[in-house]
This record gives structure tokens, sequence and C-alpha cells, in this order.
């Protein structure tokens, strides 16, 4: 990983290496008027990186996921999605970059009307997939995250942990270029946590960049991948480049 | 097809049986109010036709005999007089018949010199009733016409005043319609700002999520515009039987008019389309406040 720094990054071959999935130069956010709460943010991930971010809570690490998957405007700064600037894209653009992206939200974000099953499945019908492949995809993706009995199950009716399950099964799978997720195992044992895990990785080793928020430094350490640390919505620099 | 595999939790709320209930309701009161301004319209037009295609000739004379010869010219000038297309003189029998409700028993209105009555049936289209009335006065000075003047121009202030009152109820039913229609799709889709807005952090563009929502909403509005259509047809029938037998008797329309059947099926089709686009507008709108 490289976390860039406003002013040591825009010349050459560390230009170059700046570019990737995911680049923010300089980026701020605020809600409407008030305080900021990302500031000076200048970052970027490569493809088929693995990245975790963490702080303490209200450091800004939902808000810096928010402005990854376009549910929020930067008020400072350029953010580069895809080598794209996000700020002169067209909606239908930004939609397009939305379906490159797989999000599991903190708070689930499931459709109660649905059944776990069609939740599942709803980035596939969003995208007109042919039906047949996404009940086999569906089906295999619950099975999987050990849904399979809940199939027909829907949301106020499972469990926090059942439902981050869903949530996450509806997110991997359209196999996006792009995972982001905000405290993907906070509701689920410790078992579940390790098959979650695994199937970050096996997404992360096909191609995804991941990007996941926790709190959970052991599974951070355990799996020894880059770590982002924000504080206060100031990215905190890495030991090593703090020194330099 | 996408719309029903995406799913968007009108199965079973308030909107689904809420949209359609308004719409059959709102569908039927427009209806009736479109019937009752065409039908409005069409007993006046009837009315005025009558009283346009029909004259009468009154024949005042001293004597029985005079009278006689003075009818006898004036159904001369009348037959040969252009846009008359019948004309016979009504008898005495026939007027103390007309009388009778008004003056009593028919042996004492034969006691009475009644007038000698002609009538005189025109083509509306090819007669000029003050050029025959000169005529008449000209040739035959004892005959008087009666050309309705009177009676059409109450009946054509009664015509106006039919048509803007029934045209004003129109107006104001459809104004109240349209707003009820935006108010409850609108209502129905600030209810579903999340699934708007998962939708589309999933990557739906704009206008498939206003695509989805509007077809849906269209459905379920149509469905209700044809009960409503259904139900305003069966009460038009209905009343059609009732006044029908009245019909002959006060000059209206013997069949319900046309100009209403051309009218009826755009309101169900007018009411659809004002709720699609609504729910269009709407969510529109609402995704145009998402960044």
């Amino acid at each position: 990983m490289t976390v860039c720094h406003r002013g040591t990054w825009r010349w050459g071959a560390e230009w170059q290496r700046c570019r990737g999935v995911v680049r923010f130069e300089g980026v701020g956010m605020r809600y409407g008027a008030g305080p900021e709460i990302l500031r000076d943010i200048t970052v970027r991930f490569e493809p088929g990186s693995f990245h975790f971010l963490t702080g303490p809570s209200g450091a800004g690490k939902t808000s810096l996921l928010k402005l990854m998957y376009l549910a929020e405007r930067a008020s400072a700064g350029t953010i580069h999605l895809f080598d794209r600037d996000v700020g002169t894209m067209s909606r239908d653009e930004r939609a397009a970059v939305r379906r490159q992206i797989g999000v599991i939200f903190r708070d689930f974000r499931l459709l109660d009307h649905l059944t776990a099953f069609d939740n599942v499945v709803l980035p596939l019908r969003i995208f007109g997939e042919n039906e047949e492949r996404a009940r086999t995809f569906g089906s295999e993706l619950l099975r999987w995250v050990g849904l399979a009995e809940d199939l027909d199950t829907r949301p106020p009716a499972l469990s926090d942990g059942q439902k981050q399950r869903v949530a996450i099964a509806r997110a991997v799978i359209t196999r996006p270029r792009l995972l982001l997720a905000d405290e993907p195992t906070g509701n689920v044992d410790a078992k579940q946590g390790i098959r979650l895990t695994h199937l970050f990785q096996e997404l992360n080793r096909i191609g995804t960049t991941v990007v996941l928020a926790t709190h959970d430094e052991a599974w951070i350490e355990r799996t020894g991948h880059p770590v982002l640390r924000l504080n206060a919505g100031r990215l905190v620099p890495p030991p090593a480049q703090a020194e330099a | 097809m996408r719309a029903r595999r995406v799913g968007l939790g009108f199965e079973g709320g308030p909107t689904r049986r809420a949209l359609p209930a308004m719409m059959a309701s709102i569908v039927l009161l427009t209806g009736l109010a479109v019937a009752a301004l065409a039908g409005a319209d069409a007993a006046i037009a009837r009315w005025q036709y009558d009283l346009r295609a029909r004259l009468a000739v009154e024949v005042g004379a001293p004597s029985a005999e005079g009278a006689d010869t003075v009818v006898a010219a004036a159904l001369d000038v009348l037959r040969g007089s252009p846009g008359v297309v019948a004309a016979r003189e009504i008898a005495g029998a026939e007027v103390r018949a007309l009388l009778e409700p008004w003056l009593g028993e028919a042996s004492e209105i034969a006691s009475l010199p009644l007038p000698r009555l002609i009538d005189v049936e025109l083509d509306p289209g090819g007669a000029d009733a003050a050029v025959l009335a000169a005529r008449l006065q000209e040739r035959v000075p004892g005959a008087r016409l009666d050309d309705h003047g009177r009676w059409l121009d109450a009946l054509s202030r009664l015509a106006l005043a039919a048509r803007l009152l029934a045209g004003g109820a129109l107006t104001l039913t459809a104004i109240a319609a349209v707003l009820v229609i935006v108010l409850t799709t609108h209502a129905g889709l600030a209810a579903r700002r999340d699934t708007i807005e998962i939708l589309r952090l999933l990557g739906a563009p704009d206008r498939l999520v206003a695509r989805l929502f509007q077809r849906q909403i269209l459905v379920m509005s149509a469905i209700g515009a044809a009960g409503g259509f259904a139900l305003a047809v069966a009460v038009l029938l209905v009343l059609y039987d009732y006044l029908a037998p009245l019909a002959a008797t006060y000059g209206l329309p013997a069949a319900l008019p046309r100009s209403m059947w051309l009218a009826l099926p755009a309101v169900p089709i007018l009411a659809a389309a004002a709720a699609a686009l609504a729910c269009r507008v709407t969510v529109r709108r609402l995704l145009g406040r998402m960044p």
C-alpha cells in the first residue's frame, strides 16, 4: 500500500505508482454545513490489493467508505475510481461505477420485503442477469455463508449475524472489482468470521480489491494485510513514513 | 418483468390497496361527471333541435267559415315555403286534449272560442322562421306564427348554464383527481425511499429505478382505473334503464350520447397515465436529491 501525501507524489514514477482502483487526492468531506468529517485524505489502492481501514469510533471510516461507493460527495479534493474522476461523471456513469463495487453496509441495508435469496440476487436482477444463473449463484452463496435453510426467510426474521451474511453474499455475488466492507464480521461468531475472511481473501486472490473497515485489531494482525489508520478525520501515516 | 423480479415492496402494502381503490373512485366520479356533461349537452341539443324543427301557426278568425279559408291559405303558403317539411292542422279534439289538464273537462272547453292551430315541421338547416313569419303575415293576415323564440332563448341560457356547471364540476373533479393521484403516489414512494436508495447503491441507474416504480404504479393504477370504468359504465346503464321510459315524455335522447362513449374511455387512460407520470417525476426528484 502507498499512502500518498499531498505535495510529495505528483512527480514521475511516484505519480504513476499513485494511480489505482481508488485514488483520493486531498479529499475533505462534511455533511451539509456541519464540521469536516474527513480532512486532506490522500490515498491510493492498487488493483488486487487488500487493505484494512481502522481507527477509533467517529474517526471517519464509514464516511471514507461512503465516498468510495459514491453515497456521498467530497467537499474538497478529487476522487478517482477506476482511473476516472468521479466529480466529472454523469449520474449514469456513477451508476456504472457502482455496479463494479460490492458494499457490505454496517447496517446491512437489506430490503425487508424480499426474502434472503431475493436480497442476495438483487444486484444480478438489476443488471438484467439471466434468472437461471442468478438462482444458481444465489443458492450457492447462501449455502456457502450457512444460510441454505433460510433462503425464503425475510430479514426481519433473521438474526443480526444472519443479516450480515446475507449482506455479504449480496455484496460479492457480482464478483465486484472493488469490495468495501464496514465492520463485516461485527455480528458473526469466530467460526463464521474465519470463513468470511477466507471468502474475502479468495475474492482478493481472483483480482478483487478489498477494503475492510474494522475495529478488530486481532483480525488485522492475523491476516497481515496493510492497514490504513484514521484519526479525527485524518489519515495517520504509517510509522515508516511518519519517521521519514 | 424485471420490476416483478426486483420487487419494490408494494405487495401487501397500503399503496397496493389504496392506489387501485382511489383510482377506481376517481375514475367513477370523473366518468359520471363526463357522462353528466355529455348527457346535458345532448338533451339540450335535442330540445333545441325540436324547438327549431317545429313551429305553430295560430289562426284567429271572426267566424268558423272565415277561419277555414285562412287555415287553408296558411297551409298553402306554408307548404310552398322552402325549408318546410310538413304542415298540418291540429284537430280541435287534439287542441282540447292539450288544454284539458289546464282548463278542466272537455265539455267546458268545447264552449270556448279556441284558436285553430297548424303544426309545422321544418328542416332546421333549411328554414328561416323570420322569413316564414313575414311571408305568412303578408299573404295570410289572420295567421300568426309562433317560432318558440322565447323558449329558445331560455333554453340557450339553460344550455350555457348547464354546460358551465357540468364543465366546472368535471374540471374540479379532474383537478382533485390529479392532486389525489400525485399525493398518493408521492406518499407511496416516500415510504420506499430506502428501497430507491438501496437500488441506486447497488448500481441501478436513475432511469431504471424510475421505470421500475413507474411500471408498478401504472399497473396498480390501471387495475383501479379499469374497475372504476366498469363501475361507471354499470351505473350509467342502470341510470339509462330508469330514464329510458321518460325519454319520449321529456324529449330526452333515446340513446346514451355518442360523445359520452367516446370521452368515457379516455378517463381511465388519462388517470393511469397521470399516476405513472407523477410517479416518474417523484422518483426522479427523490433520486436527484441523492448524490
